[in-house]
């Protein structure tokens, strides 16, 4: 964590937390609770229980879609590369599904899928996520050094070496930057559908939250939900990306 | 009197690209330990020719001879090395292919002389640009190759490196037999270097002149006579091949 | 002379614009309310009552709670109509509002597709469909379903769905049950091909407590306007009354009224009322039921009223 979380940056919160201390003296708890009527309400979500639970169901949810996502991505991307025809029927079918904006999805998710509850957010996770894989492994692959490969073949590599040792090791940067970029948006689609059409899960608690008014409870959770993607983003794929990215020109 | 053996030979070759012809019933013998230089200006082709005996690229029609299916093994212009492999794993890349992994002596060898011992476990981006083209050289011959094909090996190298490629190039090839084949531009390097020329120009489609050098190759200079008189003949091949520019004095004179 | 006469024209112009641009005497009146009966006393009052001319009633007719409490807060409208636990749990949190009276305490009936649930214990494992998240019916479900046996969260699917999409949804035979109020429960049997009427919520009430009038829905005014315009809040409240009564007295009137507005024909806006108990009771009575109501409420729920007893300052 040390690389991303540097002095200023601390500074910076604590002047941020002044600010909204500040704030939140003057203001009521519907519009600005303090820090510490949200961390009581922090407290008491924990301690329910309720906020394993729906941690729990909307991980679980998110991760079943990046996955199906990230699989299908790397698919298509390597179909529509191999594959010209395919390339030139489907890739512009992409940029329209990307350029969607996520709010018809959810709708037509509502319509289509009705009243069950993990699809929604499983489909939105999926649609939005799905476009952000390929296009960053599609332009990996584009990107190749062919230069490398004709090297290879000249040494007459077998084809499984190439793409063991050479394909895979040059799309890795474009994947794990892919993996990053498709998680971000897979955890906010996921609260997103969960808010307008579940009855389960953090953005349902979001919801619910907010038709109760209670703003505290909205902060709350909706730190639960910073605090894990910080982890993600700053722990989890920061490691993955050093890993990977070793033998880079710094 | 030795017996000199073809290890490659090229016969009626041509190729054209987008219209324009640009090798035209060529024909090129390699012969087994020696080594061979195709030397030409920029556009004569050589590239071309290079990448079509070395099996990069296929001619448009003609033969290729191999004798007793050689192992290739190549330099390029630009380092071709894996930037996500150390300089040893890079060597053992390419042994791979040929079961020749475990040659740790052969590695140490090669990395002792070329000066990059200590940077056998060094990524690619490490090195600077004459030390990678040190390791995409020492790689050829990592494999035990019977014909090594080099793509103007010296273009990027400061004069001392120059030396010092000429010189391991010089020595793995008298101790070991491999066949050596490079292409070049520069007639000094050629000289230095090569037991036999070829001259390439683009004006005749194919091979205009052949020269074989004699002298030992680690006693030549330039300004031996012998090498020199070799270098002057080379000169004029070229002067005649540009065409006269004096006609044009007089517009010169008047626009300038 | 002719200077003189000028000078008197301009006068009397400038006198007229000032007459003009004074402030009219009269106040605009702003109401939100969604399509259910309670609405229909103001619709009334706006078509056929004589209202003072000070008065000059605007009504929004919507379903969006969350639009109208956000509203009242800001001092954009005047009067809403909503659940009381809506009110009550707003006001907990700070908002100035007043709560009128207590007007619908009877309109809600479960409805099921496909199959008559005879008991809570049927409805085990089916999705049951609410209108208004945070409202008296989400608790009323939750309530209801825990006295009888289930867990709300675990044996039942609950799903949020606002009027009348939910209903909508309903009758296309998406839902296995709703909570719908009148006159949708109506509109849904006519038009849902396999809907049933399985559940009085009423009478479930009535068999927990014994009496079957649960506070369901109250007028509630800004707390800055009774402040600003005593008057003309009693003037209000005194109207809404009458309106009530009027509703109740000429049923066929009111069911025209009401087609008008929501959009449904007459003969079945009729139908429905029959179902409803659209009344004001005495203040003293109506206050006693409603802190059962917010007991309960707060005991099982608490969130659902923001976490206390409204106090006095609450009851108009």
């Amino acid at each position: 964590m040390k690389n991303f979380i540097t002095k200023p940056f601390w500074v910076l919160l604590i002047i941020l937390f002044l600010i909204w201390e500040q704030g939140a003296a003057g203001l009521n708890s519907l519009i600005l609770p303090s820090i510490g009527e949200s961390y009581q309400a922090l407290k008491e979500i924990a301690f329910s229980g309720i906020l394993v639970e729906s941690f729990l169901i909307t991980l679980r949810r998110t991760l079943i879609a990046y996955g199906m996502s990230v699989l299908s991505g790397i698919i298509l991307a390597l179909l529509l590369y191999r594959f010209q025809l395919l390339k030139r029927t489907f890739r512009p079918l992409i940029t329209i599904v990307q350029a969607t904006p996520p709010v018809v999805w959810v709708s037509l998710a509502v319509v289509w899928f009705g009243v069950a509850d993990d699809l929604t957010p499983i489909f939105l996770i999926f649609i939005v996520s799905l476009p952000v894989i390929f296009v960053n492994i599609f332009q990996g692959l584009e990107e190749m050094n062919t230069d490398l490969i004709e090297m290879a073949e000249a040494y007459s590599t077998p084809r499984f070496r190439i793409v063991k040792e050479i394909y895979l090791p040059s799309l890795l940067p474009a994947l794990v930057s892919a993996l990053s970029i498709a998680f971000a948006f897979a955890w906010k689609s996921s609260v997103f559908a969960e808010f307008i059409a579940s009855s389960s899960g953090i953005g349902y608690q979001l919801s619910r939250a907010n038709s109760l008014m209670a703003t505290d409870r909205l902060f709350a959770w909706t730190i639960v939900l910073i605090l894990f993607m910080l982890f993600v983003e700053y722990y989890l794929l920061e490691k993955l990306k050093k890993h990977v990215s070793r033998w880079k020109n710094d | 009197m030795t017996k000199i053996r073809k290890i490659l030979e090229l016969k009626n070759i041509n190729k054209s690209f987008q219209g324009l012809k640009v090798l035209q019933d060529l024909n090129l013998e390699i012969n087994k330990g020696e080594i061979g230089c195709l030397l030409g200006p920029s556009g004569s082709g050589k590239t071309t020719l290079f990448r079509i005996a070395s099996g990069l690229e296929a001619a448009d029609s003609g033969q290729i001879i191999k004798n007793n299916n050689p192992r290739f093994s190549y330099v390029f212009q630009s380092p071709r090395l894996l930037p996500w492999k150390t300089a040893e794993e890079n060597l053992i890349f390419v042994q791979k292919n040929y079961g020749l992994e475990k040659e740790a002596q052969l590695r140490d060898l090669l990395f002792n002389l070329s000066g990059l011992a200590q940077f056998k476990d060094a990524y690619p981006h490490e090195l600077s640009g004459g030390m990678q083209q040190r390791l995409e050289l020492i790689r050829a011959f990592a494999v035990k190759p019977d014909l090594v094909f080099l793509d103007e090996p010296f273009k990027s190298l400061d004069m001392k490196t120059r030396i010092n490629v000429r010189k391991l190039i010089s020595l793995i090839q008298s101790e070991s037999e491999i066949t050596i084949f490079l292409i070049t531009h520069d007639p000094e390097e050629a000289l230095l270097l090569a037991d036999r020329i070829y001259i390439l120009a683009a004006e005749a489609k194919g091979i205009i002149n052949e020269i074989e050098i004699t002298q030992a190759r680690n006693n030549r200079k330039i300004a031996d006579p012998e090498i020199y008189q070799e270098l002057e003949k080379i000169m004029e091949i070229f002067t005649n091949l540009v065409s006269d520019l004096e006609y044009a004095a007089e517009d010169i004179k008047n626009l300038f | 002379m002719l200077k003189k006469k000028k000078l008197l024209i301009s006068i009397l112009i400038f006198s007229f614009m000032l007459i003009a641009a004074l402030p009219a005497a009269a106040v605009e009146v702003k109401v939100q309310a969604p399509t259910v009966p309670a609405a229909l006393p103001f619709l009334w009052m706006q078509e056929e009552a004589e209202l003072p001319a000070a008065v000059d009633l605007n009504i929004n007719l919507s379903s969006d709670h969350q639009r109208g409490m956000s509203l009242l807060a800001q001092n954009d409208i005047d009067f809403l109509i909503t659940g009381t636990n809506v009110g009550a749990n707003a006001y907990n949190r700070g908002i100035n509002l007043k709560m009128m009276n207590v007007n619908i305490w009877g309109i809600d009936y479960l409805l099921t597709n496909g199959f008559k649930a005879e008991n809570w214990q049927d409805l085990k494992g089916k999705d049951l469909a609410i209108p208004l998240q945070g409202g008296p019916l989400d608790f009323l479900a939750r309530y209801l379903a825990e006295k009888n046996g289930l867990d709300p969260e675990k044996d039942l699917n609950l799903v949020y769905r606002a009027l009348p999409g939910g209903a909508q949804l309903f009758m296309a035979g998406e839902l296995d049950a709703i909570i719908l109020p009148e006159p949708l429960v109506t509109v849904s049997l006519a038009r849902g091909a396999s809907a049933e009427m399985s559940m009085d919520i009423q009478k479930e009430w009535a068999k927990i407590h014994g009496d079957e009038r649960i506070p369901f829905v109250a007028l509630f005014a800004n707390g800055d306007f009774t402040e600003e315009y005593p008057q003309f809040t009693d003037i209000i409240n005194g109207y809404y009354k009458q309106g009530v009564d009027w509703v109740n007295n000429n049923p066929e009137a009111a069911a025209e009224l009401a087609s008008k507005h929501f959009n449904m024909p007459a003969p079945l806006l009729k139908k429905s009322y029959s179902r409803v108990n659209l009344n004001i009771y005495s203040d003293s009575e109506s206050r006693e039921l409603t802190e059962l109501y917010f007991g309960e409420m707060l005991e099982m729920y608490p969130e659902l009223i923001g976490g206390s007893l409204p106090n006095e300052e609450f009851y108009y």
